[in-house]
């Protein structure tokens, strides 16, 4: 059983955790208009300009080290001990440098390599686990705008299998004319403040934030006190589009039905609630499908904006304050509904005597994670290990590794596939993932794959290709479909797609190929059904490695990990 | 107008990836979106969107306006010869 220990949010309300708490109760938000360069009113929860600028750590490193540094000292741990992980949830960590990388001495480094290298978020994860002094590698989970919940479930799932006692993950994207203009290309920013599930909603608004959850094990439950335990996870892809979610609700669906819920033990849903038409609509659907419209809902977008990276954790760490103080809160900018479906969505604070509620999200490249949260005392907590198989199965893992230039990419394609015109319109990261899943999937047995994959350089040649599209001001035409592949997880949506995957989809950054620390996320991964995985790389100097393995369900880590070395390098 | 239309053609394929695909291939009165015709996307949309404004200086405020703007290259180029501001 995993529990949680201690939390924190750093946003534009407060430092911390109970700050934010008073902050929504009282109704405060830091909601405001700004403007882009081409004169396009946006509305974004911001930090004041006198908090922000770069030092030694970055604006997104200190956002995540203040917020950290609260949650670990309430936690009590030692955040140096090798039993102890660090988890960061990003989009974009440190995209703002790339503005910088033109010029030799702007920014907050010496050169323009020394920003392009401070831009990869495994550089930057290990940075922030640095400061803290922990030996171990950060994992990076950069899911869209689902990953805050997919960092919590691979740390939580990490302390089940006994990779670690305890485990810090922390949520932060701060917010640069790079996301911003990425949002408004796409015509899903709102000029005035959002209204989630409201008939007149028109968009959403950006926010930023860092927010922390520190989870353990049992062994550090506290006698006779209430604890926050984790019930449940499930992540899901709609195998529809990359940025459009599923007409059905089917991800969001299927993730509610994971979770096993019943209806009347729920205080609420936490939900997505961007104020798009389009999500708010799909997540009613899904609600409604499952059984749970009757259930109350709240989206805290109205008040924090979509704060991206830190939108799981920190909705998460509030929703637990809600419970504590048995209130199920208002949703801010609701007026009348707007959906088709009579999900229970109320402007107003209303009060609950339940223990126990659901957090929801989806994101871009058709993700969508729940998780079940339950607040009791430790009399009802009983435990069930379930640690990683550490004897090695004589099973043989599907493999394959390419290094193809992006030319013989287009000619894999017409050798090799042939029929899925939707390869064109791919990125290098997509096409590269693309073109070795379905070359492995040719060897592999047929079965409903997850995909895990890896990489080092996020998805940085499309995030140097955006930058150029906004660089110049007389020239200023961000591209909305080179935007969507600056989500280095949406080469697993289309896999999932191609494929028909309703399954587990993630993304992990690491500073480096390591084959210990993949095979630990996959075989945990695997736990829960088999797994496309490995490593897809296409690096900014135009290099692209693809090392991908299909596991099958319950493989054990020793194996991927031995299957994995032969092909990393 | 055949002119533009031909030039269309070009500036779709080259800003959407239509790799396989050549002007003549087009059907200029074709639906461009939907199962028939090019299949495009709501993404595509969004990328005509941006080449209405960066080629021909028109800015649709409301992404709702392309569904009838890009219901063909003519209507498109239609369109463009009536409201272009370069």
């Amino acid at each position: 059983m995993v529990i949680k220990l201690a939390d924190n949010i750093y946003s534009p309300l407060g430092v911390t955790t109970h700050q934010n708490y008073q902050a929504v109760i009282e109704g405060r938000c830091a909601l405001r208009q700004y403007s882009l360069p081409d004169g396009s009113p946006y509305t974004a929860s911001l930090f004041p300009e006198e908090q922000r600028g770069d030092g030694k750590y970055t604006f997104f490193e200190q956002l995540c080290i203040t917020s950290a540094s609260d949650a670990i000292a309430r936690a009590g741990i030692d955040p140096a001990s090798p039993r102890v992980r660090f988890f960061l949830s990003t989009t974009k960590g440190n995209v703002h440098l790339l503005a910088k990388c033109e010029e030799t001495s702007s920014g907050c480094f010496d050169s323009a390599a020394e920003n392009a290298e401070r831009a990869m978020l495994g550089t930057s994860a290990s940075i922030i686990s640095k400061y803290f002094g922990n030996p171990n590698t950060p994992v990076v989970v950069s899911n869209a705008c689902i990953s805050g919940l997919s960092a919590q479930i691979a740390a939580v799932r990490s302390i089940e299998a006994g990779l670690c006692d305890t485990a810090v993950v922390i949520g932060c994207d701060t917010l640069s004319e790079f996301i911003i203009s990425g949002f408004h290309c796409l015509h899903a920013l709102s000029p005035t403040q959002c209204r989630p599930f409201d008939r007149d909603r028109c968009g959403l608004n950006l926010g930023e934030a860092a927010a922390t959850i520190v989870y353990g094990n049992s062994a550090a439950m506290k006698p006779n006190s209430e604890t926050w335990t984790v019930q449940g996870c499930a992540m899901c892809n709609d195998a529809n589009h990359i940025s459009g979610p599923s007409r059905t609700g089917e991800g969001s669906y299927r993730c509610l039905q994971t979770l096993d819920i019943d209806p009347s033990d729920l205080a609420f849903i936490s939900v997505h609630g961007t104020s798009t038409l389009y999500n708010d609509e799909m997540e009613s659907i899904a609600i409604d499908r499952a059984g749970l419209a009757d259930v109350p809902l709240f989206s805290l977008k109205g008040i924090y904006g979509h704060t991206l990276g830190a939108a799981g954790v920190l909705e998460t760490v509030l929703a637990m304050q809600a419970v504590e103080h048995g209130v199920v809160f208002g949703t801010r900018g609701f007026e009348n509904i707007g959906v088709s479906r009579q999900v229970n969505v109320s402007a107003e604070l209303r009060a609950t005597d339940k223990r126990s509620f659901v957090k929801l999200l989806s994101g871009f490249g058709g993700c969508n994670a729940a998780m079940k949260f339950c607040y009791s005392d430790n009399l009802n907590i009983s435990d069930e290990p379930c640690e990683l198989e550490e004897q090695t199965y004589q099973h043989t893992i599907p493999s394959i590794r390419i290094t193809p230039t992006a030319d013989e990419l287009v000619e894999l394609y017409r050798k090799e596939v042939g029929d899925y015109p939707k390869f064109f319109k791919m990125d290098p990261l997509s096409r590269l993932g693309f073109i070795a899943s379905e070359l492995l999937l040719k060897k592999a047995p047929k079965a409903d794959y997850g995909v895990l994959l890896f990489n080092r350089s996020s998805s940085m040649v499309d995030d140097i290709a955006f930058q150029q599209t906004i660089h110049d001001r007389a020239n200023w035409f961000p591209s909305p479909a080179l935007f969507v592949y600056t989500l280095p997880n949406i080469v697993t949506g289309e896999i999932a797609i191609r494929n028909h995957f309703l399954t587990e989809t993630n993304f992990m950054v690491l500073d480096a190929p390591r084959a210990d620390i993949m095979a630990e996320q996959i075989a945990i991964a695997a736990q829960y059904g088999p797994q496309l995985s490995g490593w897809c790389e296409t690096a900014a100097d135009g290099t692209n490695t693809a090392a991908l393995i299909a596991v099958p369900q319950h493989s054990d880590k020793a194996t991927v990990k031995q299957t994995l070395s032969d092909i990393l390098f | 107008m055949e002119q533009l239309i031909q030039k269309l053609k070009q500036e779709i394929i080259e800003v959407l990836n239509l790799e396989d695909i050549k002007p003549d291939d087009i059907d200029a009165n074709a639906p461009l979106f939907g199962t028939e015709g090019l299949g495009l996307d709501s993404i595509d949309a969004l990328e005509l969107i941006v080449l209405m404004e960066k080629n021909y200086g028109i800015r649709l405020q409301d992404p709702n306006q392309g569904k009838e703007i890009f219901k063909s290259i003519s209507v498109m180029a239609d369109y463009i010869s009536k409201n272009r501001t370069k």
